[in-house]
C-alpha cells in the first residue's frame, strides 16, 4: 500500500469529512433556534437575571483602563494619512522536498530534497503629489543548491533578481485613473480557471506549488479606468508581454520532456527549445464594468498574443532538434460576473476566441490547426457554515469546426474544487484544493496548513501531488513529481 | 358568588395590568433602539483606528486601520484601509449597506497579494472581521427593525451613567444567520442614547460576547467611544478579546463620493 493509495484516502476522507461537517452543521443550525419549539426556552437559561449573574463573574475581562496597551502605540498622534506609503516586503524561506523517484529524465531523479531558496520581496510605494504616485516593487531570490550528477549539491547555488511592480499611477481628477510601467492586472471572477483574465501570463514553472498570487506575472503595461454614467471602462495596451513561464530544462516541469517522449522522428538525437518572439508585441484589452446591488458583470474585448505559447516548426540540424515555441494572435469577446445571495457568491465567465492552434495527432505535422473555441466557466463560494468557505469552478470548452485530427476532444471539461477553513482569530488555516485539467484526467491535489505564530510571521506545510492516468495526459511525464513544502514569511 | 366574581374581576384586572404594563415596556424599549439608532453620528467621518487583538495567553497582535465613512439618503458607504502590519498592509474592504431591507449589502475585500478586488457574499457577516472578535455585522452595523426589543431593567449604572437595559432578539432566522447573534442584552446610556455595554449569545460555538465602549467624548458634535471592546467567552472563561482604539477622527469633513470605489480599494488613496 503505497502513500499515494494512503493519500487518494485522506484526501477523499478529508471532502467527505467536510460534507458531513456542513451538513450537521448546517442541521444544528436548522435545529438550535426556533422560535415555537421547546428549543428557544432552552435560551432562557440566558435570561436577563442569569446573564447580569454571569456577568458579574465576565466583567472583570472588560479593561477599565487600556493605558496599558499605550506602549504598542508608536505613533499615537497621527493624522489620517491620504496615502498608504512607504516600504513593505517580505523573506520567504522555502524548503522543497520530492516524495518519489521522478525518473532518470529529471535532474532529480530519486526522492530528496528538491530546492532551498530565500525570495525577498522589497516594494516602496510613494507620491509626488496628490496626483502622482508611484510604486517600485523587485525580488531576489537565492537558490542554495542545484542538482548535479544524481546529487542535490550546494556548491551549485545560483540567485536571480525581478523587476515586480514598477508604475506610476496618475489621476487628472478623482475618476481618472492611469497607470502606467510593470504591473499586475488582476481580472476576470473565477479564481482558478478564470477565462478572462489574459492579460498577466502564469508562472507554470511548478504548478499547484504556491499561492495563486506568486503565479501572475507582471506586465509592462498602460491601463487607463475611467466611468461614463454608471459604467466603468478599462483600456489596457501592453507591450512585449511575453508568455507563461515554464520550466527550465532538467527541472521537475522541463516542458521539453512530453515532445521528446512523443516526438518518434527525433529518435535519440539532443533537443532544445526556442522561443520564438510575437510577430506583433502589442496586445489591446477593454474592460467594461458594470456594478449592482448584489453583483458585478463585465464585458471583455482583446486583441492579444496567447500568453500559453505552441509549438510552431521542429528544426532539425546536424546536433540537435530545435523546438521552435510561438504565440498564436487570438481575438476575445467575452463576459464576466458574479451575483451575491445569501450565503452563495455565484461566479461566471464566458468567451469566444478565435486564431489560437490546436496539435494534430501527429505532432510533427505542423503547424497546428487554427480553430475557434467557446469557453464556459461557472463557479460558487460558499461561506454558510462556521470559518470555512467551499468553493467550486467548472468550465466548458468547445472547439468550432472540429476535425478528428486533433489531439484534443471537441467538448472537454474541467474543474476545481477548493476548501478553507480559518480558525483562531485567522492565526490558523487550512487549505484543501483539487483541480482537473480541462479535457484530461491530470488532477492536482493540494493539503496546506498555515499558522501565524506572530504579526508578520507565517508558517506553512503543504502536500502537493500530482496524478495522471494517460499518456496523453499533460502531467502523465510529472505524475512522479509529488512535493513536500515547508516554508516560513517574514513580512514588514 | 360574589367573591367568585371579585376574584374574577381581579384576575381580569391582573392580567390587563400585566398586558398594558408588558406593551408599554416593549414599545419603550423600541422608542429608545430607535432614538439609539437616529443619534447623529456625523454625515461623514474620517478616522484612524488601532485594534489590538489579544489572545487567552495576552500574546498581542497590533493592526492600524484607517476608515472613511459616508451616509447617504438611502446608503451608508464605508471603506477601510489597513495600513499595519506587514502582512495585512494594502487590505481594504468596503461596504455599501442599504436603509431598505429589500436590498442585501454590498462588500468587497481587496488583498493586495492577488492584486484583485472580491466582492463577499453578502449574508457573510457573521465571520470575524480581520481575525478580530468583531464580526462584519458589528462594523457594518444592524437594522432596526430586524430585532424585536424588550425593557429588562429600568435603572442600571455603568461607569457611573445611569442606562436602560434592553434585551434584543432576532425576529428571524435570516437575521440570525447574517449577525450571527441569538440574543443580546444592551445596556442605553439614558442622557446619550449610547450603547456602553452589550452581552451578546452568540449561535457559533454557544459563546458569549462582552461589548464595552470607553472614554465616550462629544468630538465635533458627535458622542464618540474612543475604545471599544469585544470580549469572546465560552464557558464563562476567556478565548479572545479585541480593542479598537480611536487615534484620530474627524467628522463632516470633505469625503469624496468618489472614494468609495473598487478601483479605490486597489489603488488607495
Amino acid at each position: 500500500m503505497g502513500y499515494n493509495y494512503i493519500f487518494k484516502k485522506t484526501l477523499k476522507l478529508f471532502f467527505v469529512i467536510l460534507v458531513i461537517l456542513n451538513a450537521s452543521i448546517s442541521y444544528s443550525q436548522e435545529d438550535d433556534f426556533d422560535l415555537e419549539s421547546d428549543d428557544f426556552d432552552l435560551l432562557e437559561d440566558s435570561s436577563f437575571d442569569q446573564l447580569e449573574l454571569d456577568l458579574e463573574k465576565t466583567d472583570n475581562l472588560i479593561l477599565e483602563d487600556t493605558s496599558d496597551l499605550s506602549d504598542l502605540d508608536q505613533n499615537n498622534e497621527t493624522k489620517p494619512s491620504n496615502l498608504i506609503e512607504g516600504f513593505s516586503g517580505n523573506i520567504i524561506q522555502n524548503f522543497v522536498y520530492g516524495l518519489q523517484n521522478p525518473g532518470v529524465i529529471f535532474s532529480r531523479n530519486k526522492s530528496g530534497v528538491e530546492r532551498v531558496e530565500t525570495i525577498l520581496n522589497l516594494n516602496y510605494k510613494g507620491q509626488y503629489s496628490s496626483q502622482l504616485h508611484y510604486k517600485i516593487g523587485a525580488n531576489a531570490r537565492y537558490d542554495w543548491g542545484k542538482w548535479v550528477n544524481n546529487k542535490y549539491q550546494t556548491d551549485n547555488n545560483n540567485s536571480k533578481f525581478k523587476l515586480k511592480d514598477f508604475y506610476i499611477d496618475y489621476y487628472p481628477s478623482s475618476q481618472i485613473w492611469l497607470r502606467v510601467g510593470n504591473q499586475i492586472i488582476a481580472r476576470g471572477k473565477l479564481d482558478n480557471l478564470s477565462v478572462t483574465d489574459t492579460i498577466n501570463p502564469r508562472d507554470l514553472s511548478i504548478p499547484g506549488q504556491g499561492e495563486i498570487s506568486e503565479f501572475r506575472q507582471q506586465v509592462p503595461a498602460l491601463m487607463l479606468n475611467f466611468p461614463i454614467s454608471d459604467i466603468k471602462i478599462e483600456l489596457v495596451l501592453t507591450s512585449s508581454a511575453g508568455g507563461n513561464l515554464l520550466g527550465e530544462q532538467g527541472s521537475s516541469f522541463d516542458p521539453t520532456i512530453p515532445f521528446a517522449q512523443n516526438l518518434a522522428n527525433l529518435g535519440g538525437s539532443p533537443y532544445t527549445i526556442n522561443y520564438l518572439k510575437a510577430s506583433n508585441e502589442l496586445e489591446f484589452f477593454t474592460n467594461i464594468n458594470y456594478t449592482f446591488n448584489g453583483g458585478d458583470i463585465s464585458l471583455v474585448f482583446s486583441d492579444e498574443n496567447q500568453n500559453q505559447r505552441s509549438l510552431k516548426s521542429i528544426q532539425p540540424t546536424s546536433l540537435y532538434n530545435q523546438l521552435n515555441f510561438g504565440f498564436d494572435r487570438i481575438q476575445m469577446i467575452g463576459f464576466s460576473g458574479n451575483l451575491a445571495r445569501g450565503d452563495f457568491l455565484f461566479k461566471y465567465e464566458g468567451a469566444k476566441i478565435s486564431g489560437a492552434s490546436f496539435l494534430k495527432i501527429n505532432p510533427t505535422d505542423l503547424p497546428g490547426l487554427k480553430k475557434n473555441q467557446n469557453l464556459f466557466a461557472l463557479g460558487f463560494d460558499y461561506s454558510g457554515v462556521n470559518n470555512l468557505t467551499i468553493g467550486y469552478e467548472g468550465n466548458l470548452r468547445i472547439i468550432d469546426n472540429y476535425s478528428e485530427d486533433l489531439t484534443v476532444a471537441k467538448q472537454t471539461l474541467g474543474y476545481s474544487i477548493q476548501s478553507r477553513w480559518t480558525g483562531m482569530n485567522d492565526l490558523l488555516s487550512i487549505n484543501a484544493n483539487i483541480s482537473r485539467l480541462t479535457g484530461e484526467s491530470s488532477t492536482i491535489s493540494s493539503l496546506a496548513t498555515s499558522y501565524k505564530p506572530r504579526d508578520g510571521l507565517t508558517l506553512v506545510a503543504r502536500y502537493v501531488k500530482y496524478d495522471a492516468d494517460k499518456i496523453t495526459d499533460t502531467l502523465y511525464p510529472y505524475k512522479s513529481q509529488d512535493v513536500v513544502i515547508l516554508s516560513s514569511e517574514y513580512s514588514f | 358568588m360574589i367573591i367568585k366574581q371579585y376574584f374574577n374581576l381581579f384576575v381580569s384586572l391582573f392580567i390587563l395590568t400585566l398586558a398594558l404594563t408588558g406593551s408599554v415596556y416593549g414599545s419603550s424599549a423600541l422608542e429608545i433602539m430607535t432614538k439609539v439608532d437616529a443619534r447623529y453620528t456625523g454625515d461623514s467621518a474620517i478616522s484612524d483606528w488601532r485594534m489590538i487583538l489579544i489572545d487567552k495567553k495576552d500574546r498581542k497582535r497590533v493592526r492600524e486601520i484607517e476608515i472613511y465613512s459616508k451616509e447617504y439618503k438611502d446608503v451608508d458607504k464605508s471603506i477601510s484601509f489597513f495600513k499595519s502590519p506587514g502582512d495585512v498592509k494594502g487590505t481594504s474592504y468596503m461596504s455599501y449597506n442599504w436603509e431598505t431591507t429589500s436590498k442585501e449589502d454590498d462588500s468587497w475585500l481587496y488583498l493586495p497579494a492577488l492584486q484583485k478586488v472580491n466582492r463577499i457574499a453578502s449574508s457573510d457577516r457573521s465571520g470575524s472581521f480581520m481575525g478580530s472578535d468583531f464580526t462584519y455585522s458589528d462594523i457594518d452595523g444592524f437594522e432596526l427593525e430586524d430585532f424585536n426589543y424588550k425593557l429588562v431593567k429600568e435603572n442600571d449604572v455603568v461607569d457611573g451613567k445611569d442606562c436602560w437595559v434592553i434585551e434584543s432578539t432576532p425576529k428571524n432566522k435570516k437575521v440570525i444567520s447574517k449577525t450571527g447573534y441569538l440574543k443580546s442584552i444592551q445596556w442605553v446610556r439614558k442622557d446619550i442614547y449610547f450603547v456602553v455595554k452589550n452581552r451578546i449569545l452568540v449561535k457559533k460555538g454557544k459563546k458569549v460576547k462582552l461589548f464595552a465602549a470607553k472614554d465616550i467624548q462629544k468630538i465635533d458634535g458627535v458622542w464618540t467611544a474612543k475604545t471599544l471592546q469585544m470580549i469572546t467567552t465560552k464557558n464563562k472563561k476567556l478565548v479572545h478579546k479585541s480593542v479598537f482604539q480611536l487615534k484620530n477622527v474627524r467628522y463632516n469633513s470633505n469625503v469624496d463620493d468618489s472614494i468609495f470605489e473598487t478601483e479605490v480599494m486597489q489603488r488607495g488613496l
